[in-house]
């Protein structure tokens, strides 16, 4: 155990003083997003959340709610009637809605009577602001609105309905799609480092300690996977912060950054016992990975691609990747079954791992 | 016991054999070196010894061990310096000594280590940083980290310029001092004569000599050398046939004549050289070498 630590501290050691290294698996991913982000998602000016009202009650009381919503900085509130409910829906699930507030009819005369009365919201709960921010703001003015009519118990209930804007904006889709890139390209240029140790005898000295040459490799497999959860968890955040992209299932989202993570480090391994030189292992690595980030739908869907690349599209492993990370994190538009993505993933980590056991070389 | 027993040590690859049936020990306490030229099979015999490479055939024992199937017990008790560097570019003096330290299962204090094999002054600095001989002073202080009593040096003084390489002789006389056993390859005449207690002569793969270097010299040479740059083409015939003179060689301009009797030849050349006016230039009397040696037993220099 000692030793193990040993040999990834060393490895960290290493990482943290190459500022070529740093800045390709760190800082790049990060630029690229923040480049590909604004592109997108023509975020800038303060924050705006775009509030649609069903006012199907038509009262004075009513109209008070939509008073008390516009007088809220930021809000920018459309109130229409029941007439056109259907067509305020449908911005919402357009994503041009932050949330939409339902006032049922009656709403007013129960609060004359003294009545308990719910009023729908409708969230997304793709878009951190939605859910975070506009749903607990809508909550609190129904509260004090409550408060303001009435001194008897609380009357106005809030339902949240999650309604997904199934349109998913630019940034939903790319997001995901360069956290997958970043992971992948983090694990295949991992065995260029591999390669250049080889190259300099380092790994045939490690070799010639007491430490067994399987420590040695699991050493390195750990440190890739760390160097992997930090660089995710830059990019995850930036997402979220900047973006406000959605986290919808993180414990699985980790689940599926590591699988992914394994298995591209398990190809860039597999790959490394078939080149001697660090120039050698270069062009490899960028012959497997460039084809992948254009042909995987990580940019844009793989429907606008030629029919006759589906075979090939089917066969990447940056494909399920990068469709598993999308649909943990944001939902919507699935490729293929979660399962699938999952079993995929988990058969290139075990067909790279026993190419690259078979296949090494020491020296 | 012996330390090292190699008996008939094979390593064939493909059809050349690079190891080809060599048989020694190393006694405790001892500076054994591997003296040859590149490509002579020590590197291969020394890895086999480490439980690095396999063999073909022959027996080998180190500290009483197999090196194939108790490898984990002998790297733990012997200490190994590649011929290559191969450190970590990045990690800088200490931080190497101890990454390799908590590898073994018993290791020296790193401050210990660093003073032993005087990298105090650049203790901070990254190994990528460091001069050539300040790396293979490193790659040594790797070896020491477990407090082996048998050590491995595989051409441990190349690249490194004469100061450096005398820094590092004091070092592995030190380690001698304290009770270890040192087996090294080298293919610097002077420093098998200066360190090692027994040399053995190795060339393609074979062993062609093996004993103390001053026996190696004297079993093989009576005489001494006269060298010289003459003017213009030499008969050596002419030169071979002054009193006792046994042999000539000419060797890029300059001749020498191995003889067992340093005054009457010389007394002979200077008058051969008035009689037919040929100017004598850069003459030197020395004993023979390990370098003679091998010439000798071999037909070539070392470094052809």
């Amino acid at each position: 155990m000692t030793a193990l630590l040993a040999l990834i501290e060393g490895l960290a050691r290493e990482f943290v003083r190459d500022r070529t290294a740093l800045f390709f698996t760190l800082l790049f991913p990060v630029v690229f997003m923040l480049i590909l982000g604004l592109f997108f998602s023509g975020i800038g000016g303060g924050a705006e959340y775009d509030v649609g009202v069903v006012d199907r009650d038509q009262t004075a009381t009513s109209a008070g709610v939509v008073t008390a919503l516009e007088s809220v900085p930021g809000f920018l509130v459309t109130a229409v009637g029941a007439e056109a409910e259907l067509a305020e829906m449908a911005e919402m699930a357009e994503g041009n809605r932050h949330v939409v507030v339902e006032i049922a009819a009656g709403f007013g005369a129960a609060m004359e009577a003294g009545e308990e009365v719910t009023v729908r919201v409708h969230a997304d709960p793709g878009r951190t602001s939605s859910v975070q921010v506009a749903v607990p703001i809508v909550e609190k003015v129904l509260d004090g609105f409550d408060r303001f009519r009435t001194d008897t118990p609380r009357l106005v209930q809030m339902e949240i309905v999650s309604t997904r804007g199934s349109n998913l904006r630019m940034i939903d889709f790319v997001g995901p799609g360069i956290i997958a890139m970043s992971v992948m390209q983090l694990g295949l240029f991992g065995s260029i480092n591999l390669v250049s140790k080889r190259e300099k005898l380092v790994l045939k000295r490690l070799g010639a300690t007491p430490a067994s040459r399987s420590m040695v490799l699991v050493a390195e497999v750990i440190f890739r996977l760390l160097v992997t959860v930090v660089q995710s968890a830059i990019l995850i955040t930036i997402l979220v912060l900047v973006f406000d992209v959605a986290v919808n299932e993180l414990a699985k989202l980790v689940g599926v950054l590591l699988v992914g993570a394994l298995a591209f480090i398990g190809i860039g391994y597999a790959a490394s016992s078939f080149a001697r030189t660090e120039e050698a292992i270069l062009p490899i690595v960028q012959l497997i990975s460039l084809p992948m980030m254009f042909l995987s739908g990580i940019f844009f869907p793989i429907e606008n691609l030629p029919e006759f690349i589906d075979p090939i599209v089917r066969v990447l492993p940056l494909t399920y990747f990068g469709d598993g990370v999308r649909q943990v994190m944001v939902g919507g538009s699935a490729l293929n079954a979660m399962w699938l993505n999952v079993v995929v993933l988990a058969g290139w980590v075990v067909a790279s791992f026993v190419v690259a056991v078979k296949f090494f070389k020491w020296e | 016991m012996a330390v090292v027993e190699v008996q008939d040590l094979q390593k064939y690859y493909g059809e050349i054999r690079a190891v080809d049936g060599l048989s020694f020990t190393v006694e405790p306490g001892e500076i054994f070196g591997m003296l040859g030229p590149n490509g002579a099979g020590k590197s291969t015999t020394v890895e086999i010894l480490e439980g690095i490479r396999t063999m073909d055939g022959g027996q080998v024992r180190v500290l009483g061990l197999d090196p194939h199937r108790e490898t984990g017990r002998l790297r733990n008790a012997i200490g190994i310096q590649l011929q290559s560097t191969s450190l970590y570019p990045r990690l800088n003096v200490r931080e190497q000594l101890s990454m390799f330290g908590r590898l073994y299962e018993q290791s020296r204090n790193v401050e210990e280590v660093i003073d032993l094999v005087g990298l105090r002054e650049r203790v901070s600095g990254l190994a990528k940083d460091l001069s050539g001989g300040q790396q293979q002073r490193l790659s040594v202080g790797l070896s020491l980290m477990n407090d082996p009593e048998l050590v491995f040096l595989d051409e441990p003084t190349t690249g490194m310029d004469p100061q450096a390489r005398r820094h590092l002789w004091d070092v592995i006389k030190g380690m001698q001092e304290q009770g270890k056993t040192v087996m090294m390859t080298t293919h610097y005449m002077e420093e098998a004569e200066y360190l090692c207690d027994r040399v053995a002569i190795v060339d393609h793969g074979k062993i062609i000599a093996l004993d103390r270097p001053q026996r190696l010299v004297s079993e093989n040479f009576a005489e001494s050398t006269i060298t010289f740059e003459p003017d213009g083409e030499p008969d050596l015939a002419a030169m071979k046939a002054l009193p006792a003179v046994t042999n000539v060689i000419l060797d890029d301009g300059t001749v020498e004549l191995f003889s067992g009797d340093i005054p009457g030849t010389i007394g002979a050349l200077l008058d051969y050289s008035e009689e037919q006016s040929i100017q004598i230039e850069d003459l030197h009397v020395r004993r023979a070498t390990l370098e003679d040696v091998f010439l000798k037993l071999t037909g070539r220099r070392i470094r052809d």
